[in-house]
């Protein structure tokens, strides 16, 4: 007996209504997004697949379906849930159900999505991101960076016709303090696909001409706030951390902080925080500049201040002194002037006194002076008679007056002390 | 010309050296005033390089203003 032969229709009629009995309800499926694209009526087609963990090489791939009515209400959701947009690489959990269609084949038809998947993914994508990060130890080195004091030359990465780059330059260039700003853009792709490359591409270019820049500023804003997965991007991060002007990024983001902000110099929220911070760091740096100014001043002041009272000081010093210093030496002198007389007058008046004494004795002693007073000498022989014992009578004796001289002849001799000799 | 390429930092760096010396009173007052003319030169330098010149705030105002004929 032949085997039965089925139409192509026959088949697929049959596999059609055991799908249906086997799987007759929705189910909650894991699956990541390869491609999608929406058509003019507003379905959402995609591809859905699953890949190795070991070595991501798919392991099943099917179509899937959301259809335009339930497009249009999952889609805004699931953005402002997730912070990223239905795109290829993006992780679903979808509630779908098994379709099959003879003339189309087998599809997924979603009708659901639940966003709190796709954010834990993500935020493990980001964390295992900055894990890679930490571990190659380049995670702070954009941080690292010494801010420049003055940042005044601004290479900008973003798109010129961004909102958040107008709002940027209009900060800048009409600061209040009239603050010199010289931003140069380097256009970029800001989000979707290309921007990780595009940037990269943009950075590339700034380091080309490195020295003629303080610092780069990535500016994102305006655009889809659910677009921000590339600045979580492993690429981008690492070029970041490497570059050796820092960063400082506004990228308009709401929630968490992305890679990109975590490893640039300065993670700002917009595109505005970021002309505010550099116009605040000129501000300071003019207040440091004012500091010094008045740190000078003060300075000098006090130097100033300072002569000025010791120059008054000395001169009452110096008159001061000049003038206790003639007194004091006239005071000397006129001591020494006292001392000296008293000196010189007691040694002449004592010289005088002595040789009065002196001349009162040579007096005294001078013959002349011993006859005048009534007393003689008398000579035996020219000789000073001294004693009576040598007299005989008859003997010529020589009586010397003051005024002359008597002769005579002994006629007695009297010895004195009762023995009265006579000699006669 | 030349003068003006004294970067902030070395500009800053030299008027801190300065009024150092100024504060420590060691300086003679021909020496001061020489000191002080240079941290006045200093200042000036990174002041015209901090601040649009004139021309450049009249040349945004012009921007600004509609075009004229």
């Amino acid at each position: 007996m032949p085997e039965p032969r089925f139409s192509l229709s026959q088949l697929l009629q049959h596999i059609l209504d055991v799908i249906r009995n086997e799987f007759p309800e929705r189910y909650w499926i894991v699956a990541e997004i390869l491609e999608l694209h929406v058509n003019r009526s507003g379905h959402c087609y995609l591809e859905l697949i699953e890949k190795s963990e070991k070595n991501d090489s798919i392991l099943a791939r099917a179509r899937g379906t959301i259809w335009a009515s339930r497009y249009s209400m999952l889609r805004p959701f699931f953005e402002s849930s997730t912070g990223t947009r239905l795109k290829s690489g993006i992780k679903l959990l979808c509630r779908a159900s098994v379709e099959f269609h003879p003339l189309y084949g087998f599809s997924l038809n979603i009708n659901d999505i639940d966003p709190s998947y796709t954010i834990g993914d993500l935020a493990r994508k980001k964390q295992e991101v900055i894990s890679r990060l930490r571990k190659e130890g380049v995670m702070e080195m954009n941080r690292e960076l010494p801010f420049p004091t003055v940042p005044q030359r601004i290479a900008v990465i973003s798109s010129e016709t961004a909102a958040g780059f107008g709002d940027f330059m209009e900060t800048i260039e009409n600061n209040n303090q009239g603050f010199r700003f010289e931003p140069t853009l380097f256009p970029a792709v800001m989000q979707g696909d290309e921007a990780v490359l595009s940037m990269i591409a943009a950075l590339e270019t700034v380091f080309e001409k490195v020295s003629e820049f303080d610092c780069v500023a990535i500016i994102r804003g305006g655009g889809s706030k659910a677009d921000l997965e590339c600045y979580n991007e492993y690429d981008l991060a690492y070029f970041i951390t490497q570059f050796p002007l820092p960063v400082i990024t506004g990228i308009g983001h709401e929630r968490d902080e992305t890679v990109a902000d975590l490893v640039a110099n300065r993670g700002l929220k917009t595109p505005t925080a970021v002309a505010e911070f550099l116009v605040d760091q000129l501000l300071s740096f003019e207040f440091h500049l004012s500091s010094l100014h008045e740190r000078m001043t003060q300075a000098v002041k006090r130097i100033v201040q300072f002569h000025v009272a010791l120059l008054e000081r000395s001169a009452g010093n110096l008159e001061n002194l000049s003038r206790g210093y003639i007194y004091r030496k006239r005071e000397h002198l006129q001591q020494a002037h006292l001392l000296l007389s008293r000196v010189t007058g007691s040694f002449i008046s004592k010289r005088k006194d002595h040789l009065a004494l002196l001349q009162k004795q040579a007096e005294l002693v001078n013959p002349d002076n011993i006859l005048r007073r009534g007393y003689s000498m008398t000579l035996l022989d020219g000789k000073a008679l001294k004693s009576i014992g040598k007299v005989r009578i008859g003997d010529r004796l020589e009586t010397w007056l003051s005024d002359g001289q008597i002769i005579s002849k002994t006629e007695k001799t009297l010895q004195k002390d009762g023995q009265g000799r006579d000699k006669l | 010309m030349a003068k003006e390429e004294i970067s902030y930092d070395k500009a800053v760096k030299e008027i801190e050296t300065i009024l150092q010396k100024i504060e420590e009173g060691e300086l003679g007052v021909d020496e001061l005033a020489r000191k002080v003319s240079r941290v006045t030169e200093l200042l000036k330098i990174c002041r015209d390089k901090l601040y649009k010149t004139e021309a450049q705030i009249d040349k945004i105002l012009d921007d600004a203003s509609p075009e004229e004929p």
